[in-house]
């Protein structure tokens, strides 16, 4: 499997079928890494997971773990790329729809992510009182299965 | 006989609720402050896109109420915060009820512990960070329009403050929304690390999906002190590199604000004149003689782009400011950082030049914003455009646009929110009119077309170098024609499909980042004058 180290941007773009701990190796030789445990787990399924192990996002928050990713509709009808980019403001961070939900409404082909240098000195901001795992309520759940009724329309 | 005006429909169905359909309100609401429309008011036409009327809740249960009705009588609304967007987010007509939040600005909890404020989004910017400040805490988020927008308006278009360096962007501050979807219904969302997040939908989603009614919000810590620090670099580029280094060493400035040369000219000299045109972020000429200047602006671009901009102005400038408790070792809090930074930025080509340019900043770090009027009353047009791309892009990113507007307007650019990955450059442009053209004799239509064709020039470039279309101000109906562009066309699809989710009737702000949108609107880049 080909990955593409984005040095400069400190970003690999890698297949959604790759595992992390592939991916690692690779990093290794480039004196990079995904600051998170390897595991045999495809990176695709550790993201429609929510990442699990992965620094939260309000420790570093002028850091984001996907910079960007292609990701085809469940029904196969549509691939929705989102370009890597530190950040954006145009619309919906359709993102959301691919990480953590499990690949209800697509799975990911691509993924943009971003690494480290090994031994890189990372923020941490603590986030120990902040509920950042709350259970999904009867609204969200409701819009969840709206979202996945007009995707599939 | 009865009023079929909505405005009159709404007063009868919710007569508790504050509204009106008086002509001054109706003026008032008519648009934001997307620079186009201040041409449009140059050329007299003052209101253009009058709502049916205003409504002002006092609370969710009233923004529901409204929503409902609207929802049941297929009424559009338009959710209003201050009206400083830039992009056409509000765009009303006379079918359309606008319905502005700033009655709603309790603060409904504290958490001091957790360090979070639930807030009402018609709260505006600064009396915010005042009072959390009287509490020793910050939210940590600076537009540099705080004195004129709404929590609601920045979580809607995806805002961006002076200090993102550190605090990151308003939508990562955002743990929880609560928002009132176009059938009415209330709902909470909240951000969730390993299940479904729908927060990221409704942030940016610039009063498409949800009216935003209330934001959980992360605080931190007042800062305790402050680490001051500007250099000067040969070129721009140089620059950037320096910024790349920072902030890929982990090092986290709040502020990081390079300019070019011409900017950083203009930085240098801080504070805002008074009056006159010249105060335009346009040194020490008449207007008149500007004018005629400006009629050339490749030529001057070009000038001053190359070693002798350079050279008269003193090469790139970066400011830098780190933040935070003070710091117990000598090698925590602000100063070690600055210390670090200094290490990592000396062999770059980095001349320091003290704390003064820092403090300097900081002092008049609002002032720059207001210096569009004078601009615009000098004949002139002005705007700013905000895209972003990952480092490896960012020279093409760069070239790409200041030679696509170059050839249009006179452009200058900084760069002011930094990230490990990349970051958003900062055009802001002025222009002048281009020589008549059929259907655009006058003055202000001739400023009009040179202002799209460099907008449409500028969007395109900015796509094809592998940028964003924007990265704070949001797309509006101003680049919503583009949005297929970055997102593809089933980018697009899936967003429309996001609008039938939240808002099975389309009738919250119909219209707006919407391609292919029916509208009284030039099927290119920029709405035209409606003349109904
Ligand atoms: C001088 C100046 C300087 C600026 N500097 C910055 C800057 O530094 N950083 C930055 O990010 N922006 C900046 N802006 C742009 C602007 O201030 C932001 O876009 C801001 O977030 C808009 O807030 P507002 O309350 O004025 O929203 P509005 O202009 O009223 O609305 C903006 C959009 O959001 C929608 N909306 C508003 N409130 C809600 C709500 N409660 N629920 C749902 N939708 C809603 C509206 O329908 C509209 O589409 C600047 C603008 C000006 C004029």
């Amino acid at each position: 499997m080909s990955f593409e180290i984005d040095r400069e941007s400190l970003l690999v773009r890698v297949p959604g079928a790759a595992t992390l701990a592939s991916i690692e190796r690779a990093l290794e030789r480039a004196g990079l890494t995904l600051g998170i445990a390897a595991t045999d787990l495809a990176v695709g399924d550790w993201l429609a997971a929510g990442a699990p192990g992965a620094a939260s996002a309000f420790a570093d928050p002028a850091d984001h773990l996907v910079a960007g990713l292609t990701a085809t509709l469940t029904d196969g009808s549509a691939t929705v790329e989102v370009r890597p980019s530190p950040r954006r403001a145009v619309g919906p961070d359709l993102v959301a729809l691919f990480v953590g939900c499990h690949e209800r409404f697509a799975s990911i082909d691509h993924v943009w992510l971003r690494v480290h240098p090994r031994g890189a000195r990372r923020v941490a901001l603590p986030t120990e009182h902040l509920d950042l795992d709350p259970p999904v309520s009867p609204d969200e759940a409701a819009l969840l299965d709206a979202i996945a009724r007009e995707l599939a329309r | 006989m009865v009023d079929p005006s909505p405005l009159a429909e709404l007063a009868r169905a919710l007569p508790d609720v504050r509204s009106s359909g008086d002509a001054a309100d109706r003026v008032a609401y008519a648009r934001d402050l997307w620079p186009r429309h201040h041409l449009a008011v140059r050329a007299g036409n003052v209101a253009e896109h009058r709502p049916a009327g205003v409504v002002w809740p006092a609370s969710t249960e009233e923004v529901a109420r409204v929503v409902r009705w609207a929802h049941d009588t297929r009424t559009p609304v338009v959710p209003f915060g201050a009206g400083s967007g830039v992009c056409a987010g509000v765009l009303p007509n006379e079918r359309v009820i606008v319905l502005d939040l700033k009655r709603m600005t309790r603060w409904r909890e504290l958490d001091e512990r957790a360090r979070t404020l639930d807030v009402e989004a018609g709260h505006m910017g600064l009396p915010l960070e005042e009072d959390l400040n009287r509490r020793g805490l910050t939210l940590g988020h600076f537009p540099s329009s705080i004195l004129c927008s709404t929590v609601g308006g920045w979580i809607a278009a995806r805002s961006a403050g002076q200090c993102s360096g550190k605090y990151g962007k308003i939508e990562d501050m955002v743990l929880a929304l609560e928002c009132v979807t176009g059938t009415g219904r209330v709902v909470t969302l909240r951000h969730r690390t390993s299940g479904p997040n729908l927060v990221p939908l409704v942030v940016g989603s610039e009063g498409t999906l949800a009216v935003v009614t209330s934001a959980k919000l992360r605080l931190h810590p007042k800062p305790e002190a402050r680490a001051f620090a500007a250099f000067s670099f040969p070129t721009t580029e140089h620059g950037w590199e320096a910024m790349r280094a920072m902030f890929q060493a982990g090092l986290r400035p709040a502020v990081a604000r390079l300019y070019d040369p011409f900017d950083a000219m203009l930085a240098r000299r801080g504070a805002v004149k008074k009056d006159g045109a010249d105060s335009g972020g346009t040194p020490g000429l008449g207007a008149a003689a500007l004018r005629n200047l400006l009629r050339r602006p490749g030529a001057i671009n070009e000038l001053l782009e190359g070693s002798f901009g350079s050279a008269v102005f003193g090469g790139a400038l970066l400011v830098v400011i780190f933040e935070g408790e003070a710091g117990a070792a000598a090698t925590e809090g602000p100063h070690a950082d600055l210390a670090t930074a200094r290490r990592v930025l000396e062999p770059m080509k980095a001349r320091w030049l003290g704390e003064g340019p820092a403090q300097k900043w900081l002092l008049h770090r609002y002032s720059v914003s207001y210096r569009q009027a004078p601009v615009f009353a000098a004949g002139l047009f002005s705007d700013t455009m905000e895209v972003a791309a990952p480092w490896s892009k960012l020279g093409a990113l760069y070239d790409g646009v200041r030679r696509a507007l170059g050839a249009h307007v006179f452009v200058m650019a900084h760069m002011s929110h930094a990230y490990p990955d990349g970051c958003c450059i900062y055009f802001s442009f002025a222009g002048t009119a281009g020589p008549a053209e059929p259907g655009r004799e006058g003055w202000d239509a001739r400023c009009e077309a040179t202002y799209d064709r460099a907008w449409r020039a500028a969007l395109a470039a900015a796509v094809e170098a592998g940028g964003t279309l924007a990265h704070h101000h949001g797309a509006g109906r101003s680049k919503a024609p583009r949005l297929s562009s970055e997102l593809g066309d089933a980018g697009v699809a899936t967003v429309k499909a996001l609008m039938r989710a939240f808002d099975p009737r389309g009738i919250l702000n119909p219209g707006n980042l919407i391609p292919d949108a029916p509208t009284p609107y030039v099927d290119d880049a920029h709405p035209k004058p409606v003349t109904a």
